[in-house]
């Protein structure tokens, strides 16, 4: 076996993730930690400074409820959750989240964020949810209020963690590996926190060859909170829920402030808008498809049918939108100054945050202001805290779940000690970047509690982790081994590459499950033939092989990614309806059977057995539902 | 140039607040505010709100500075109201004509 020394930690509460969740964990689990002498201990696999998917900075906060001013009410945030998951939302989990997520964002102001007020100290909202902010330094500001909380001597950077340690059905810590030195680390814990961000790269992206790594979503998140439950046996809910955003075709620019400020159309080849000419379409989903705002999946099918009827590329026409507004000026000086100035308002857009959109526009002679630009839906993302829906299956809090959805402790999944948030816990959606972090410190708070009533340290033996570590090291020693066996290092007939791995999974999930080479369709043969496929995969996964640390991280990423997209390809085929048309279709099942299927569709793997059991699980909602559609106009 | 519509509330007029005529003063200038469509697709859910669009509009006019000195960025506010909820308060604009071509026919 590889020479890795083994380094083992022992604590109480293990945080895995540095992202806005972990952030969350940290700073609370922290305060209570103190009262109680809890020790927590954070894991992440980048810098807390600058991991996760707010790594770039943002621009907005996207859930702000304003409950104390009166603003909107839980049941107003919930509305809107449910309605944009065509109803399938775990209620008590939104209110939870949103009757937190105020004192979150007021924490992020006290502890430096700029947030936008006016001159009377009204935040200033950029839609009904989202406050403007100074987002730049949005993760450093929120990655050192948790860094002082915990303290550095009990964060550990740049450690990899692959898969938990388990005690029965407790969870018992998590064993992974450093990506700068040859150690090996096992940590072991009463309570974990999963907080590892969702996943890309599962479907092939659209940006290939020398765009290769560019996606919407960021590229390091890689299915490991996904990876982590399953094998910790943990139920999961709505892994067939993938959330596809249209933008900028190749670059991934952002389509908002296009829509938005410029009020530019979105036009088939043809001219013909599809939103409007299609509008009728939105009638075969009600009540969703007269809801507002519409359903951002059903948004993207009334594009999608232009497309399949080959009436693509759809453009956003940008030369439309600018020439409209600088003609509004009728002085000629004037309006040649306003051009200027939104042509400049156009590139900074990308600038701001996709700036390798810009690249693009230059190097494809796109000038805003005389040609239009080509908008397409990008590949499925697994984020089930933006509008998807992914995640563990987990216990509800106390005062607002029924029954039903109640185990005990806030945020606990089915497993024992293990808590999910953020893109880790399912049937939450649109928690964004402020409800990750509300939903973390629900369960920092739910998990030293656990500590405390269950203070005995779970059990594991010497063994057990002897084989996770070969087990985990494998992929180095298989290279060591056969590296000989031909003159390319990437070409052997004894191993596979990380990287060509990844390339038959995309493969498989793009052709089988519904990608953009499908125009997002598929149906029961096709997942039945992508799953016989990924049961191939899952054998060569034996045979990875790692180079160095760093192809080491990618093996596991890439074992990660199969298996969050396993549970994909199984719950789409349980659920037999179509019901989130703009993310995938079932061309064998094209309508939404709200009769039946109005329900989460859950999936479980046994540790024990290695089988998968598909299970429904019944919606039950916080709100009686009579009149919210009326309120919101459908 | 001024968005006022000079068949509504004069700017030095006391505000008109009534809900049936549909029109609203601007609590900082008094000027009537437009019907604005939010944009489909943002959060706001596509709900018609009045925007106060006086260019001349101090809360709006100060903006540019308190943002540029509080923020550092280009942009001020204007003044949006929703008469479905009551709920008002500031909406960026990154320019003059910002949210403008959004004005609804009255
Ligand atoms: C392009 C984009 C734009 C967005 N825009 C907005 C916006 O404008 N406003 C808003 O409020 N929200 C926005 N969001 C949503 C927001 O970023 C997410 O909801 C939020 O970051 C989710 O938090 P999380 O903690 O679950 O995941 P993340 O914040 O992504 O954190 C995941 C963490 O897990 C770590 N990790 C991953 N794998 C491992 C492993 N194996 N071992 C150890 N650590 C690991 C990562 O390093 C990272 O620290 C946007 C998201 C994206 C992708
Ligand atoms: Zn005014």
């Amino acid at each position: 076996m590889a020479n890795f020394e083994t380094i083992e930690v022992t604590t109480d509460l293990l945080i895995l993730g540095g992202g806005m969740a972990a952030c969350g964990a940290a700073v609370e689990a922290a305060y209570w930690a103190k009262k109680n002498n809890v020790k927590v201990t954070l894991v992440d696999k980048a810098a807390m400074d600058r991991s996760g998917a707010v790594a770039m900075g943002l621009s907005a906060i996207n859930q702000y409820v304003g409950l104390k001013d009166g603003k909107n009410t839980l049941k107003d945030y919930v509305d809107y959750v449910r309605n944009d998951l065509m109803g399938i939302t775990r209620e008590d989990l939104v209110a939870n989240i949103a009757r937190h997520v105020d004192s979150t964002v007021h924490l992020f102001e006290k502890w430096g964020l700029p947030i936008w007020k006016d001159e009377k100290g009204n935040y200033v909202h950029e839609g009904r949810w989202q406050l403007m902010i100074n987002g730049e330094s949005y993760k450093v500001v929120v990655a050192e209020a948790a860094k002082n909380a915990l303290g550095m001597e009990n964060i550990y950077e740049r450690i990899f963690i692959v898969g938990p340690l388990m005690d029965g059905n407790r969870v018992a810590g998590a064993v992974g590996f450093s990506v700068r030195e040859n150690k090996f680390y096992v940590f072991k814990a009463k309570a974990v926190i999963a907080a590892m961000g969702g996943a890309v790269h599962v479907f092939k992206p659209r940006s290939s060859g020398e765009g290769l790594g560019r996606a919407w979503y960021p590229p390091w998140n890689s299915g490991s909170s996904a990876y982590f439950t399953i094998k910790a046996g943990a139920e999961m809910t709505c892994q067939e829920v993938r959330f596809i955003p249209v933008r900028f075709k190749d670059a991934y620019g952002p389509v908002g402030a296009w829509f938005l400020l410029f009020k530019s159309r979105a036009t088939n080849a043809f001219g013909e808008e599809y939103m409007v000419t299609r509008k009728t379409e939105l009638d075969n989903w009600v009540p969703y498809g007269h809801v507002k705002p519409i359903p951002a999946n059903l948004r993207n099918w009334l594009g999608m049918m232009d497309v399949m009827e080959g009436k693509g590329p759809i453009y956003m026409r940008t030369e439309e939108a600018i020439k409209k507004l600088s003609e509004a000026e009728p002085d000629e000086k004037l309006r040649k100054k306003k051009l200027k100035d939104l042509e400049s308002e156009a590139w900074e857009d990308f600038l701001d945050m996709t700036i390798s959109q810009a690249i693009l526009w230059a190097g494809t002679n796109v000038a805003p202001e005389e040609k239009p630009s080509e908008i397409a839906a990008a590949e499925p993302y697994f984020i089930g805290s933006h509008s998807g829906a992914s995640g563990a299956w987990v216990s509800g809090p106390e005062d607002l779940a029924p029954p039903e959805y109640f185990w005990g402790y806030p945020n606990m999944s089915t497993v024992q000690g293990l808590f999910c948030a953020g893109d880790a816990s399912g049937a939450s959606s649109h928690k964004f970047s402020s409800g990750s972090h509300a939903e973390g410190r629900i369960c920092g708070k739910a998990a030293v509690k656990f500590c405390v009533d269950n203070a005995d340290q779970p059990k594991i033996d010497a063994g057990t982790i002897e084989k996770l570590k070969a087990g985990i090291l494998k992929p180095i020693d298989l290279y060591e081994e056969n590296k000989k066996g031909s003159s390319d290092p990437d070409i052997n007939p004894n191993y596979i590459k990380p990287k060509a791995f990844m390339f038959r999974l995309q493969k498989i999930m793009d052709e089988y499950a519904g990608g953009v080479s499908s125009q997002f369709k598929t149906s029961k043969p096709l997942l039945e033939k992508g799953l016989e496929l990924l049961g191939f995969l899952k054998e060569d996964s034996e045979k990875l092989a790692a180079e160095n640390l760093h192809e080491l991280m990618r093996c596991w990423e890439n074992v990660h990614r199969m298996w969050q997209a396993e549970s994909h390809v199984r719950t789409v085929m349980f659920r037999e309806e179509t019901r989130w048309p703009g993310y995938y279709y079932r061309a064998d099942l094209p309508k939404m059977d709200e009769k039946n299927w109005k329900c989460f569709a859950n999936c479980l793997w046994n540790p024990a057995t290695g089988e998968w059991k598909m299970i429904k699980r019944e919606i039950i909602p916080m709100y009686k539902e009579a009149g919210d559609y009326e309120l919101l106009g459908g | 140039m001024n968005e006022r519509n000079s068949n509504l509330t004069p700017a030095c007029a006391p505000p008109v607040q009534s809900a049936a005529e549909g029109i609203y003063a601007c609590p900082h200038c008094g000027a009537a505010m437009r019907k604005w469509t939010t944009p489909a697709g943002s959060s706001w859910g596509e709900s018609v709100q009045y925007v106060c669009f006086n260019d001349e509009c101090p809360y709006y006019a100060r903006g540019w500075n308190w943002m540029q000195s509080q923020y550092n960025v280009r942009a001020s506010y204007r003044h949006r109201y929703d008469p479905l909820t009551g709920e008002s308060g500031p909406v960026p604009v990154w320019s003059e004509d910002a949210l403008k071509s959004h004005i609804a026919a009255e």
